[in-house]
């Protein structure tokens, strides 16, 4: 059934599964039933990104901001640990908000083929790219200043695994049905343009020990790495790609899309600073 | 030259550290997705080293709250009219609201109140209300209580036992039957009658967008629901460390009884109005 299947779409698969589960328990458990077995942590007690929002207050508080429990903050870690080795691994492999997005992109590319994740024009696109940073520094703040998880008002994720509870901001209900309607003409526009965990993690483009890496000497110029990038990334004019929107899913690859063999992988390579 | 790793790789380093991880951070204890359910202890005075009952959350289980304090259950169901065959497991302390009428605030305050008492530490009675078993229960206890507080505590009685049967449906028409309810402070009518049910309902619609001072609120909040800083401070006797504290961990902190400055920070919201 799943042959057809690549890994990281199965290990998408399996995580999307795993936090629906859990998230489904959580609200059996709160009315007295689920599985007790299972975990029924609910979905902010397994968000990373509540990792990184309450760090400050735990910092200077030594407190968890409203609703944000140390499992949020170790797996911050781990994730982080994941990206120093790997890059943004997470977001390419595990993100289930980015597992959707990337499905309902297929439904996107049957329709428009070619044209998909063509239409926002490339100044246009360079600008938005910094759009989750600006997100990133105001939800930081934000929630320093208030001890309150506001992400949680427009956080799609939330709504993705929580639509059924009345505890879920209509907005980010809103915020996921636009995310998932932009998904049929831009691939992953939440995770381009607005995921302020992304803009955390996409940092370790630069710093991680395994890179994308691609020999030059080998390449027939075929370009298929750059059309078959979810982010828009021109592989084919880089040696290393250290781009700030990579998710190292690897598709570039020569695992993956690349003709050639050995010539776009991933390896050790040492920090280049603003090399091409 | 170190070697090339394939797709596989990958999958297996994120599956080993982030399920490993999980799994070493629960073995080691540390993993946890709930807030402990560890009340804070009182650092100085005469009950140094006990539990502080003001930190009891809403969460806390009756289960819990028996085994931290040292009260069997079965006193904490009688003090509350809970029916003996509720898991105490499963009953939390917030879940206390649910058996009143909406006009009765009995609940995770009251709970606090009455583990305070029935543990012989005095506690801030202002605007609460306890069911009159709970306040039997507590004057029976031999503490040397001192007049004005023996009288603040009789002033909290709740005749419980109308409000159990509305809860219960336990009338003998099902329907327009009143109910009163009488507290010894104040005395308030509860109406259970049909045809005003879409009234009530109105008025609960009404308050539900009110700001309400809770164990959660931290001080930006307060501050936006209109409050000024230096209301908030008169109210703490102190600055506001920050904002993003919440008002209970300031006041569990600090020493201060959070019932006090709950009511008199709601009160200052409700003027505002």
């Amino acid at each position: 059934m799943f042959k057809h299947l690549k890994k990281r779409h199965l290990l998408q698969l399996f995580f999307f599964v795993l936090i629906g589960i859990i998230a489904v328990n959580h609200t059996l458990a709160e009315s007295g039933g689920g599985i007790t077995w299972l975990s029924s942590a609910s979905l902010h007690a397994i968000c990373p990104f509540g990792g990184v929002v309450t760090l400050y207050q735990l910092v200077t508080l030594g407190t968890f901001v409203q609703k944000i429990h140390i499992s949020s903050v170790i797996l911050m870690g781990l994730v982080f640990l994941l990206a120093v080795l790997f890059g943004p691994v997470f977001c390419g492999w595990v993100c289930p908000l980015g597992s959707i997005q990337e499905w309902f992109g297929k439904i996107g590319k049957k329709i428009f083929k070619k044209r998909y994740n063509q239409f926002i024009p490339k100044r246009v696109d360079r600008v938005l790219r910094w759009l989750r940073y600006v997100i990133l520094a105001r939800v930081l703040y934000m929630t320093a200043m208030s001890g309150y998880l506001v992400f949680a008002e427009i956080d799609p994720y939330h709504a993705l695994y929580n639509f059924w509870s009345s505890e879920t901001a209509i907005l980010s209900i809103i915020v996921l049905l636009v995310v998932l309607v932009m998904s049929l003409f831009v691939e992953r526009p939440w995770c381009k343009y607005a995921c302020p965990y992304g803009a955390v993690l996409s940092i370790t483009n630069k710093i991680s020990i395994f890179k994308l890496k691609r020999t030059e000497s080998n390449c027939i110029n075929c370009k298929k790495c750059d059309d078959v990038c979810p982010m828009n990334i021109e592989v084919s004019g880089k040696d290393v790609i250290t781009d700030l929107s990579c998710i190292r899913c690897m598709q570039c690859t020569s695992e993956n899309s690349c003709p050639v063999s050995d010539t776009v992988t991933i390896e050790p390579v040492q920090f280049q600073g603003g090399r091409k | 030259m170190m070697k090339r790793i394939r797709e596989q790789t990958i999958l297996i380093a994120i599956l080993v550290i982030i399920l490993g991880g999980i799994g070493v951070t629960m073995a080691t204890g540390i993993w946890s997705t709930e807030s402990t359910k560890v009340p804070v202890k009182f650092e100085t005075g005469d009950f140094e080293g006990e539990y502080n009952p003001e930190d009891i959350r809403g969460s806390y289980t009756l289960a819990e709250i028996a085994s931290i304090f040292e009260i069997p259950e079965s006193i904490l169901k009688t003090a509350f009219g809970i029916d003996e065959s509720v898991s105490a497991d499963s009953f939390k302390s917030k879940d206390l609201e649910t058996l009143y009428p909406e006009e009765v605030e009995i609940g995770n305050d009251a709970m606090k109140a009455f583990v305070s008492l029935y543990k012989g530490i005095p506690y801030e009675l202002t605007g609460l209300i306890l069911p009159d078993a709970a306040v039997d229960i507590i004057l029976s206890q031999s503490y040397d209580f001192d007049e004005p507080l023996r009288s603040a505590i009789e002033r909290t009685r709740y005749s419980i036992f109308e409000a159990q049967a509305s809860a219960d449906g336990d009338t003998p028409d099902g329907e327009n039957n009143t109910l009163t309810g009488t507290i010894d402070n104040e005395t308030t009518e509860f109406v259970n009658d049909a045809s005003d049910a879409v009234e009530n309902e109105t008025a609960h619609e009404t308050t539900e967008d009110e700001p309400v001072i809770n164990g959660n609120t931290t001080f930006m909040q307060a501050l936006d629901a209109g409050l000024s800083i230096s209301d908030i401070e008169a109210v703490i006797g102190g600055e506001i460390p920050s904002t993003a504290m919440t008002i209970k961990d300031f006041c569990v902190n600090s020493g201060l009884s959070f019932s006090t400055v709950k009511t008199t920070l709601t009160a200052k919201i409700e003027a505002l109005k």
